[in-house]
């Protein structure tokens, strides 16, 4: 267009005003937007991130298992507590008590004796609340002697396995009858005849948390079957300092068993007219050119429908989130026989790829989020046996983004053209976690343990979107290995 | 060009709007539709005489933008000139199926060819009320696309660079057209005189 000729054409924009006002006239008749249209098409969008299935289009992906995954958490977290309860419970009702003070294997506990009454206990035969500390030679445990109550009916608390497990329970027999101040003169019901204690061996250990449980409340039942007596929880001995235990755990969030998930935000995914292709992605340009794209990059492909005045622009945009992989250290620290408070560090790496293109163009951006994660939780043990324990947990962590960047490749016509790489701003991630562990002790100081938890990622105001964003509440089948002191 | 500051802030959140629905961000997807809305919707009221034609029609248009947010090149236009190139190509195809009355000129050949540059001038300056009533008829009897470039000529204001990116025409065939829509303009006006 020549200048005079522009010169022109602004003319009449200045000029024409008759032709404006009518235009401002008629205009000004027109309807203006209807109220709530903005919160109709925010509906509308969200439908669109749900995959649908109609004719015509792709097939959506199958629904994955990891759906189910928070139920399933929930599930086997609340059988466990029940099953723990039941212990719990069965175990409460023993009559014969609850410490059993577990035997070293090396090395002897600290023990220590109060004196000549229990010693002259131990040699009186009293009965099966008498034992040593010692191991005996048959390697059966031996407990050291529990304290008697004062009282007729006690005993319950204190307890030791008789020597020789077959023996029928005996009626607790504490004739100790030193230092008024620590024990209670036992006037005992008990006139049954004491067996003979297993060991020959006249001392008695006592700890003090012998004693402590010794002051407890009796039980007036009779003492459980020698059998039932081993199904109890394992007290340990206080010891003069918190005993802290060391864990290092491997987790991945989501089901290890789902798909990648695959969220197809705003696909739109059209069938190539006159074509049978059953690609998952196709769509045909104004030029008569049909491109899908599978992986990277596009396969051009001609196909004979006419070219149309209006012709697709953009056909798919599809996000992909990794499973989420952590890996930690946690160090615990017990706060009683029972309960431990637990912290520690934690790493995870966030990966999510998205792919987009059109007729010519091509994009695909891989976006990699570290995290540093520092937990705090409280552990509730509530079931103790041999070589197994079982838990509960329940707690927080907040995690910092140490790492968080974005790199964009782009193509035309199938070829590279670009490539950059840009830093994100990630925010800070606080969670919120409850689950169950179940630990198998090796020995005394190492265990492995699994541990499921539920865990719930609280939403920011962030537009980065990643496999927490989308799916806050997950399920984390997390192991490890863990040390105690 | 220079570009001031707000040219550069409005440049600015233009650019995190298309990041954040490239993401599928709900916030940019939200702002998105409080920018451009009604300036869709008024496009495309102009075409489609029924309100909720037109409604679901600018639904169409916003969706396919956010669709198609990936193809948008902000060397070429900007987002408000490219939202307006779907909405304008989403109400032609709509009025494919829709066609509107038309006026005969066929019994007045001659007028449009005898009027000159300067007494179309006159007349289209014209701004008396019996004038701008006559204008108002003689434009309901042009086709959508010759509607389509007065108001985003005239109304609108848009440079004509802007305008033929929407309509998908060059700038000096739209030029050309202009002068022609004017000539009709006329015409019709004088048709409807007669009737």
């Amino acid at each position: 267009m020549t200048h005079s000729a522009h010169n022109d054409i602004e003319s009449w924009r200045q000029g024409d005003n008759g032709l404006r006002r009518a235009l401002q006239q008629r205009n000004a008749e027109l309807p203006s937007l209807p109220e709530g249209f903005e919160n109709r098409m925010m509906l509308k969008l969200n439908n669109l991130e749900q995959p649908s299935k109609t004719k015509g289009e792709a097939p959506t992906k199958a629904r994955s298992l990891h759906r189910l995954w928070p139920l399933a958490a929930a599930l086997s977290t609340a059988a466990l507590l029940a099953i723990a309860f039941l212990i719990n419970q069965q175990q409460k009702t023993s009559p014969t008590a609850k410490a059993e003070i577990e035997q070293a294997s090396t090395g002897a506990r600290e023990q220590q004796t109060i004196g000549p009454a229990v010693e002259q206990a131990s040699t009186a035969s009293e009965g099966p609340m008498v034992a040593n500390a010692t191991n005996s030679a048959d390697g059966k445990k031996q407990q050291p002697a529990a304290a008697s109550n004062g009282t007729a009916e006690t005993q319950t608390e204190a307890l030791a396995h008789t020597a020789g497990t077959d023996e029928e329970p005996q009626p607790p027999a504490a004739h100790i009858t030193s230092e008024p101040s620590l024990l209670a003169e036992n006037t005992s019901r008990h006139e049954e005849p004491a067996t003979e204690p297993e060991s020959k061996d006249s001392t008695i250990s006592l700890s003090p948390y012998d004693l402590l449980i010794a002051q407890t409340k009796p039980s007036a039942t009779k003492p459980s079957h020698p059998k039932e007596r081993s199904n109890i929880i394992n007290v340990r001995a206080k010891e003069s300092a918190p005993r802290l235990a060391l864990s290092v755990n491997l987790g991945t969030a989501g089901n290890l068993l789902a798909y990648d998930d695959d969220i197809d935000a705003l696909n739109n995914r059209q069938p190539i007219p006159g074509s049978n292709r059953t690609q998952n992605y196709y769509f045909a340009s104004a030029n008569g050119y049909a491109y899908d794209n599978n992986n990277v990059g596009l396969v051009k492909q001609q196909y004979s429908e006419d070219k149309a005045a209006e012709s697709i622009i953009a056909p798919y945009h599809t996000t992909s989130h990794k499973l989420p992989v952590t890996i930690g250290m946690n160090v615990s620290l017990n706060i009683s026989d029972r309960w431990a408070a637990e912290t520690g560090l934690t790493y995870t790496w966030l990966t999510s790829t998205t792919k987009s293109g059109d007729a010519h163009h091509h994009r695909h951006e891989l976006q990699r989020i570290h995290y540093l994660g520092l937990p705090l939780r409280l552990k509730f043990k509530f079931f103790e046996r041999r070589n197994w324990s079982a838990y509960a947990a329940a707690g927080g962590a907040v995690g910092f983004p140490v790492k968080a960047r974005i790199s964009t490749t782009n193509y035309t016509e199938g070829s590279k053209t670009s490539h950059a790489e840009e830093s994100l701003s990630a925010p800070v991630q606080f969670s919120l976690g409850a689950g169950a562990g179940l630990q198998y002790n090796l020995n005394r100081h190492f265990g492995i343990y699994a541990e499921p938890q539920l865990q719930w990622y609280i939403p920011t105001n962030s537009d980065i979107t990643t496999y927490r964003t989308e799916h806050p509440l997950r399920f984390t089948p997390a192991v490890g290995l863990r040390w105690e002191m | 060009m220079s570009h001031t500051r707000n040219d550069i802030q409005s440049n600015n959140r233009t650019d995190e709007i298309v990041r954040g629905l490239r993401r599928g961000n709900t916030m940019a997807q939200r702002q998105f539709l409080q920018l451009y809305a009604p300036a869709v919707f008024a496009l495309i009221a102009r075409l489609t005489p029924n309100s909720l034609d037109a409604e679901e029609l600018t639904q169409d248009s916003l969706l396919r933008a956010i669709v198609h947010i990936d193809s948008y090149d902000p060397a070429l236009a900007s987002l408000s000139t490219w939202i307006s190139r779907i909405a304008y190509r989403t109400a032609l195809n709509n009025l494919r199926n829709h066609p509107r009355p038309t006026l005969s000129l066929d019994n007045n050949p001659d007028i449009s060819l005898q009027a000159d540059e300067k007494t179309v001038q006159d007349f289209l300056q014209n701004s008396d009320d019996s004038m701008t009533e006559l204008l108002r008829q003689a434009i309901d009897y042009l086709p959508p696309d010759e509607q389509t470039l007065l108001n985003l000529f005239y109304f609108d204001d848009l440079p004509l660079k802007d305008i033929a990116f929407i309509m998908e025409a060059p700038p000096g065939t739209l030029a050309t057209r202009l002068h022609r829509i004017r000539k009709k303009l006329y015409s019709l006006i004088l048709t409807l005189q007669q009737q």
